[in-house]
């Protein structure tokens, strides 16, 4: 897996960041938000699926660094949503760097001009979706789970390097069932904070995102 | 800025721990798989919390980070140190 990225390295008090933007193409990603925190959804193209699973086996090895996508530049898909719905940026974070989501925009407002990179990652980054163990999530104090903040028109994703990892094998599935179906068939999947049925994101965060791919969907 | 340590805490922060099955056996607390026991972890947090598995059970939990960069939230009776300098040593936390 191969992904062109811009390395920033931002300045804050004492602190230095290392945020990596990875360069692609994002006219048919769109992520919003109803403004009262009910509902959350990522629209994708498979192409957009598959380059999100390959963000996610990246945030995966990202131990000191802050990923970022910048969605709200693209200029969506061509079936856009309402109006009324806050279009959002996605940040995932590894949970060892302990980021908190309020810095977000301190951090972003220093970005400036990125040094490019390329970064290649092993395809077995990401494990086969039936080799996910499920199980595991019945064990005691199993916390391997995504957690959903919101900062600065952007959703603050932070995450282990296993919680990324599977939520880009099912990313990577969705993009293979996706690319191979009919235009105009649905398919989806939910991420969702701390798990089903465990923990309640920040008021005005919503719980679940719900990710949608459509392989007819295309640069409005 | 680095929290308070709470007092009723056994392992320390930083103190390498390993996952265990809790001796004698506690099925009330859940268990832990197979292929995850022995795994070695670093403690980084303690937090005394309610649990209402055991009761009106209140004690440290330990946030611990294992080697592949898991997170896991466990009572004591689930680690035991790797450190053979460590006062707690036991598993009985």
């Amino acid at each position: 897996m191969r992904l062109r990225a811009e390395l920033h390295r931002v300045h804050l008090g004492r602190d230095e960041y290392r945020v990596i933007t990875p360069a692609w193409q994002t006219d048919g990603t769109c992520l919003y938000a109803s403004p009262d925190g009910w509902f959350m959804e990522l629209q994708v193209d498979p192409q957009g699926a598959g380059d999100l699973a390959t963000v996610c086996a990246l945030a995966a090895r990202s131990r000191h660094s802050l990923v970022h996508l910048p969605l709200r530049a693209g200029t969506g898909p061509s079936d856009p949503p309402e109006d009324r719905l806050d279009r959002l940026d996605l940040l995932l974070v590894h949970h060892s760097l302990g980021f908190p989501a309020s810095r977000w925009k301190e951090v972003r407002a220093r970005l400036g001009a990125g040094t490019p990179h390329t970064v290649d990652l092993p395809g077995t980054d990401l494990p086969a979706v039936e080799a996910v163990d499920h199980e595991r999530r019945h064990f005691a104090g199993w916390r391997d789970e995504l957690r959903f903040a919101g900062a600065a028109h952007t959703l603050v994703v932070t995450g282990s390097p296993t919680a990324f990892r599977w939520a880009g094998s099912q990313l990577h599935e969705l993009a293979r069932e996706a690319s191979g179906g009919r235009p105009d068939a649905h398919h989806c999947l939910t991420l969702t904070h701390g798990g089903w049925g465990s923990g309640r994101p920040a008021k005005g965060v919503p719980g679940s995102l719900h990710v949608t791919c459509a392989p007819g969907r295309s640069v409005g | 800025m680095t929290t308070p340590w709470p007092d009723e805490a056994t392992f320390a922060r930083g103190e390498r721990v390993a996952l265990t099955t809790p001796d004698p056996p506690r099925p009330e607390l859940g268990h832990l798989g197979a292929e995850i026991l022995g795994t070695r972890g670093v403690v980084r947090e303690c937090v005394v919390k309610a649990d209402d598995r055991d009761g009106s059970h209140v004690g440290p939990v330990y946030y611990v980070e294992t080697e592949d960069g898991s997170p896991w939230y466990l009572r004591p009776e689930f680690l035991v140190s790797l450190d053979p300098t460590s006062a707690s040593g036991t598993t009985t936390g």
